[in-house]
């Protein structure tokens, strides 16, 4: 790339809060060149269109996401650790997120259906790493199931499914999200227990 | 058809109908007092006479799938047998009934996304008497030594907020992969078999909901309905259906807005305020 890889973060920045705080439709090229202090053509230099701006942005939101995912499995020890790891990483970024912005509903219903058709990569990944944790968790012993493909995207939906909920409610996610912990306490006991008795 | 000849509750229950169609169609905004008179055929002013307002109307067309869809779990699981059985159904009707309507209609996904958080101050009884419902068949397995479970309140909440959230979203996205719904499945066992694994040792069959299941021993609940219960039969609260379409988009609005989920965005249009 001939331009400055230092106007481009500035330019993603600028987009970044911009989209957050107005939504996709509302907010122009023009703004964020103004709120990135640098003229509008510059702005062309670094992206053809505004799509193209968005489809960067929500790419580095989710390099950073999954970077934390990758981060929380790696800490915690043991397979049940790293799997209760990754599902309240994974909760907890979304509702940060959500909560660090103060997004709009109407925002965020814009934006999420946007995002997740540019996501697919990153949570291809992601659940690629689940399935690595439940795989792993079953070669030691401490896991027992029989479809680790299908439970992680069994996972990944309901993942999904709540991360869009909470980020359009972010006030009821306290409520929730000790519902959930119960749930997942749950699900990692019958992950954790299976009959074949070799539970740790 | 004369709509003169007819009782006051057909003309409601057509205005309904052709409300849904249209609300589902459309959305919200952009379907007219006056659209849904002309689908029902019948006069504006005769809408009037059984509804203060579109919000109104909105909220009738949202009360009666939920009332369909309330019906329907209460069914499936008063019928189901065992405590695992009981459980099963419930979370089967839930989803299935939803994905059932979202094939009927083909929603675009702005008029749902328009209609999920109307429909939510609506849905909100209906998901607590679900969530209660739930909490019954946790708690009833837990007495009948079926279940373990520490928490079933809390356990309950996590699992409506699953799969309402599920719901909304393949919803939404339209997602009708086999293999999410293989793996949602897969995840509905792993629960079950931790539910039950710390009282007796034997994996659920899964093909055969409403059966005893292997190597387990028939216990007290199958044969009981859980007392003081609300739930199996109640009288006259059929499907107010007519025998048509089950409940649109307004079920799965229930998706997106949980029970705990308190937009008043349907109250505060009805008094007039910006909605949010």
């Amino acid at each position: 790339m001939r331009s400055s890889d230092h106007g481009r973060q500035e330019i993603l920045d600028a987009a970044e809060g911009l989209f957050v705080r107005y939504g996709f439709k509302k907010t122009s090229i023009d703004d964020v060149a103004r709120t990135a202090r640098i003229g509008k053509g510059s702005v062309y230099l670094h992206f053809s269109s505004k799509e193209e701006i968005f489809a960067e942005v929500v790419r580095r939101v989710s390099s950073r996401m999954l970077e934390t995912l990758v981060a929380a499995v790696k800490r915690a020890r043991s397979p049940v650790g790293k799997l209760r790891a990754f599902v309240e990483a994974k909760l907890t970024s979304v509702a940060e997120l959500a909560a660090e912005y103060h997004l709009g509903e109407e925002t965020v219903l814009e934006l999420l259906p946007l995002a997740n058709s540019l996501r697919e990569a990153h949570l291809a990944q992601e659940k690629s790493l689940l399935e690595h944790v439940l795989r792993d968790g079953v070669a030691s012993g401490a896991l027992t199931l029989e479809h680790p493909d299908l439970v992680a995207t069994g996972i990944m939906a309901t993942l999904g499914a709540l991360e869009a909920t909470m980020a359009v409610h972010t006030r009821q996610v306290a409520d929730v999200r000790a519902g959930l912990d119960e749930l997942l306490s749950v699900l990692l006991r019958g992950l954790n227990s299976g009959p074949s008795s070799r539970t740790t | 058809m004369n709509p003169v000849m007819q009782p006051s509750s057909d003309v409601r229950q057509e205005i309904l109908d052709a409300a849904e169609g249209l609300f589902a169609r459309y959305g919200f905004k952009k379907t007219s007092v006056d659209d849904v008179a002309g689908a029902a055929r019948i006069g504006k002013g005769s809408v009037y006479l059984h509804f203060d307002s579109k919000e109104d109307l909105f909220a009738e067309v949202v009360r009666r799938a939920s009332d369909r869809m309330l019906t329907a779990l209460l069914g499936a699981v008063s019928r189901a047998r065992t405590p695992v059985a009981k459980l099963r159904a419930f979370v089967q009707v839930q989803m299935t009934t939803v994905a059932e309507i979202m094939a009927q209609y083909s929603l675009a996904e702005e008029t749902l996304l328009e209609l999920l958080p109307l429909a939510a101050s609506v849905r909100r009884g209906y998901l607590a008497r679900e969530h209660d419902l739930l909490v019954e068949v946790l708690r009833d397995g837990a007495a009948a030594g079926a279940f373990v479970v520490d928490h079933p309140e809390l356990l309950a909440a996590g699992l409506m907020a699953g799969m309402t959230a599920v719901q909304a979203h393949t919803a939404v996205d339209d997602r009708k992969d086999p293999q999410v719904i293989a793996g949602l499945d897969e995840v509905a066992s792993v629960l079950i078999r931790a539910l039950t694994s710390g009282s007796r040792r034997s994996p659920e069959p899964r093909e055969s909901p409403g059966r005893l299941p292997r190597g387990r021993k028939a216990c007290p609940s199958m044969t009981r309905t859980p007392k003081g219960s609300a739930w199996p039969h109640r009288g006259g609260r059929g499907p107010s259906s007519n025998g048509r379409n089950p409940g649109l988009a307004t079920l799965r609005a229930g998706g997106l807005c949980e029970g705990h989920v308190r937009t008043p965005c349907l109250r505060a249009m009805r008094q007039g305020g910006p909605c949010s």
